[in-house]
């Protein structure tokens, strides 16, 4: 009698939560329509979306543009720091300047935090099949106070993470999911609040945006949503690293007109040979390699963030000797020596420096050319020019 | 009304049962002993103790946390609500960066902040009036701590008979003349204890007991604390362990089995020490940055929180003669404090669990309400209500209540950064952020 009385009690506590019995497909469905249903969603387009953020109490305007392949753009500060971070579909980056200027790859723990980001202002429930994650109810849990409804999802990856929604209404309230702490992996709560129509359309979504972990607080305060919103693909694409964008350019297989001279009177001699330009490590390297019969010529070029110059290496197999060039871009021309790095060479008692020049760079070629000084850098002769035109590859045919 | 009210600002929507276990709270505070409120428990540590500051009048505000190191003033009379343009502002005046508390006896109020570029920037102790908050006088205290958070000094002045006390950020430690400014007697912690400066600077705040000045020598090798003669500055007594080192915790003064002691946290530990320089007790504390003070609740209980993880503890310390034996009554992950500690009133713990805005249960340790939106805001208690104020400026009027979030004002006083607790005294409020300090009357009209 006493078990049949305990039984009715607990069933009857279970019929009286408004989640009593749901699946969490149900659970999902509901979720789904309270935040306007995927057909409205499906009409929203590429969202801009505006307002202030708040980082280390600070509070500066963002930008953020999600398209509905979730590429996915966030210009704001942390703090007094720009940060950009970016998704093009294929390479997650951001240019943090708490870890420096330039953009760079995003990876570990603050990449898991992107893979979340990205999804905003929808949540992982619209897409759960095609990403391949588990939802599975957990029950009520309480958050700050008040109950929820939470769900454990599995992602794709197998990561974890805990969705908390309002029994009533389904919108998410939090979520507990893996964070980052300038790379340092620890669990970070997300709050949604403020929930409203994005205008002109049925779609709902979080206007506020709180998120917590360690003594970290970041808010992101929507004040206006724009559909439908045209941007360049760009946009979403990682930036070549600094001082790169003018020279990437050179990247490419190329036919190049080579002229030589000993000294200031002697003729030119021309001859051809066959370069390829490479961009490595995301582009913050140009490497070119050559060769012209029995000579192999490797260069690099880079640009020293920190110091702000371009750097230019050269070695041949003949030479056995890396000449180090640096300096500025002016006027569309990159001008490197060698008079500051200290790689001259010492020929016959005389000190050899080394200068040289990048000009006239387009997508269809580009000049170089190299001086040599014997008199400390007074006077300087040209001694090679470099005429490269783009070469038909394989590919090109 | 864009906000959801009842998501962004989560009050205990608990059931029947729940409201009920609050009320088994309620009773069990009563056992505790802490119902009494915050001027009774004033009274009684008053008439029970040597006072924290000698200098101190009954409205003063003579250093960080206020007469106890509590966080709560004594006042009453306050205004109970605010209108909607909130408190009447009696003045706003420019002040050069820093962290730095303010501390008030009398007609004047202390604080530290930095003026000057380059080579010339200092770090500066300054006494003003309360009336106008015109500068009378400024002390260099040290070259400019500059970090990527915020330049300038962070410890609060400590106001006592005829001295002001006073710390840089490099280290450089100072009594000087509460007229005029001049310099008593002055070391330097990284000579002195051999300590290294930390990276938010050094930052605790001294405490004056009678003719001692306790401070944070932040040396390893045992002089992590010291006691100073606070007359002349010399060297009474160290104590800590070998590793030591330089935390960002002030001591707070405490009367545990009738015996003036003082309570910290370092070094992996809450330590309890005498105003010898002996240790009563210790009981263990993750290791790291714990910013902020413990919290001494009469007779017998300690509240201690710390962010980057660690959440909260209460301890209750058993003393019988010799025998001391310190029992943790719970410990939760609901309320971790940054660098503002909470305040304890009516069985109620207050404070912001890293940036949220709670309340809990003093004898559970159970979340009672939250409330968002303040960012790492700070708080300090007077007549019943929290004067909160939002890490971006926002200075709110707050029902110390169990139940419920209940906003009884606000005004945006600041803007910018504002990581400064509130000061009252004498029912004037005072606020300052990196650029800007600013008094409000709080006082309720009388007539």
């Amino acid at each position: 009698m006493r078990a049949q009385t305990l039984i009715l009690l607990l069933l009857s506590v279970w019929l009286a939560a408004p989640t009593a019995g749901m699946t969490t497909d149900e659970v999902v469905a509901r979720h789904i329509a309270a935040r306007g249903g995927r057909e409205a969603w499906a009409a929203t387009g590429t969202l801009k979306i505006a307002g202030d953020f708040t980082a280390f109490s600070q509070t500066h305007p963002f930008k953020l543009y999600r398209t509905p392949d979730q590429r996915y753009h966030l210009d704001h500060m942390l703090g007094d720091k720009l940060a950009i971070i970016g998704w093009d579909g294929e390479t997650p980056w951001w240019e943090n300047h708490w870890y420096q200027e330039g953009a760079q790859r995003m990876t570990g723990a603050d990449l898991a935090v992107l893979m979340r980001d990205i999804e905003y202002p929808l949540t992982p429930f619209f897409d759960l099949e095609t990403a391949g994650h588990q939802l599975a109810l957990l029950g009520e849990r309480e958050i700050d106070g008040s109950a929820t409804l939470a769900l454990k999802l599995t992602r794709g990856d197998g990561s974890e993470e805990t969705w908390y929604l309002d029994p009533e209404t389904y919108l998410e309230v939090a979520r507990d999911a893996p964070g980052s702490d300038f790379g340092q992996p620890m669990t970070r709560r997300t709050y949604f609040d403020a929930f409203q129509k994005i205008p002109g359309t049925e779609a709902i979504m979080p206007y506020y945006v709180e998120s917590q972990w360690y003594t970290r607080d970041r808010v992101m305060d929507v004040t206006s949503v724009e559909i439908g919103a045209e941007v360049d693909d760009a946009l979403f694409r990682m930036p070549p690293p600094i001082g790169m964008a003018p020279v990437l350019s050179m990247v490419g297989a190329w036919h190049v007109a080579v002229e030589q001279r000993q000294q200031p009177q002697a003729p030119w001699s021309s001859s051809s040979q066959a370069s390829t330009i490479t961009a490595e490590f995301g582009g913050a390297l140009l490497r070119e390699r050559s060769t012209a019969g029995p000579v192999t010529l490797e260069r690099t070029l880079t640009f020293d963030r920190f110091r702000k110059h371009y750097v230019l290496t050269s070695i041949t197999a003949q030479s056995t000797y890396l000449d180090i060039m640096q300096g500025t871009l002016e006027a569309g021309t990159i001008t490197v020596s060698n008079e500051e790095s200290g790689t001259t060479r010492d020929v016959f008692g005389l000190q050899l420096l080394g200068r040289m020049t990048l000009h006239d760079l387009s997508d269809q070629g580009f000049s170089m050319e190299h001086e040599t000084s014997i008199d400390g850098g007074k006077t300087w002769f040209t001694d090679a020019r470099r005429t490269y035109t783009k070469r038909a590859t394989a590919a090109d045919r | 009304m864009r906000r959801d009210p009842r998501l962004y600002s989560t009050t205990r929507r608990c059931s029947t049962t729940r409201r009920c276990s609050t009320t088994r709270r309620c009773s069990t505070t009563r056992r505790f002993g802490l119902a009494l409120p915050a001027l009774a428990l004033a009274v009684l540590l008053s008439s029970s103790s040597a006072r924290s500051e000698d200098a101190a009048g009954g409205h003063d505000w003579p250093q960080f946390r206020g007469q106890q190191r509590n966080g709560i003033s004594t006042e009453t009379d306050l205004l109970a609500r605010w209108p909607e343009a909130g408190p009447r502002e009696l003045w706003r005046r420019t002040i050069g960066e820093g962290y730095s508390g303010i501390a008030v006896v009398g007609d004047r109020f202390y604080t530290l902040y930095a003026d000057g570029e380059g080579d010339a920037a200092r770090e500066y102790a300054a006494a003003f009036d309360t009336a106008k908050g015109q500068e009378l006088w400024r002390t260099a205290v040290g070259a400019k701590l500059e970090t990527e958070f915020g330049n300038g000094p962070r410890a609060t002045p400590t106001v006592g008979d005829d001295s002001v006390y006073v710390l840089g950020s490099m280290g450089r430690l100072a009594a000087l003349g509460r007229g005029d400014g001049t310099v008593r007697w002055q070391l330097e912690l990284e000579e002195t204890f051999g300590s290294e400066r930390p990276h938010w600077g050094f930052a605790t705040s001294p405490l004056v007991d009678g003719d001692l000045l306790v401070v944070e020598g932040g040396g390893t090798e045992g002089k992590s604390y010291a006691g100073l003669d606070k007359a002349t500055g010399a060297v009474r007594w160290t104590v800590g362990d070998a590793k030591g080192g330089p935390g960002y915790n002030s001591a707070i003064p405490v009367m545990m089995n009738g015996q003036r002691r003082f309570v910290y946290v370092a070094s992996g530990q809450i330590r309890c020490i005498d105003p010898e320089g002996g240790v009563v007790w210790n009981h263990p504390w993750p290791a790291g940055e714990t910013h902020a003070v413990p919290v001494f609740i009469a007779p017998d209980l300690i509240f201690a929180s710390g962010a980057q993880g660690v959440g909260a503890k209460l301890l209750r310390v058993h003393e019988d003669g010799d025998e001391v034996r310190v029992e943790e009554v719970w410990s939760t992950d609901v309320m971790k404090n940054h660098f503002n500690a909470s305040v304890v009133y009516d069985g109620v713990i207050y404070g912001f669990d890293n940036a949220t805005l709670k309340a809990i249960a003093l004898d559970t340790g159970a979340a009672l309400w939250a409330k968002r939106g303040l960012g790492k805001g700070s708080l300090i208690l007077a007549d019943g209500n929290l004067l909160v104020l939002s890490d971006r400026g926002k200075l709110l009027l707050v029902e110390a209540s169990e139940k419920a979030y209940v906003e009884k004002g606000h005004v945006q006083a600041l803007s910018g950064r504002s990581w400064t607790a509130p000061t009252l005294s004498a029912g004037h409020l005072y606020l300052r952020n990196h650029t800007e300090m600013v008094a409000y009357d709080l006082a309720r009209p009388t007539g």
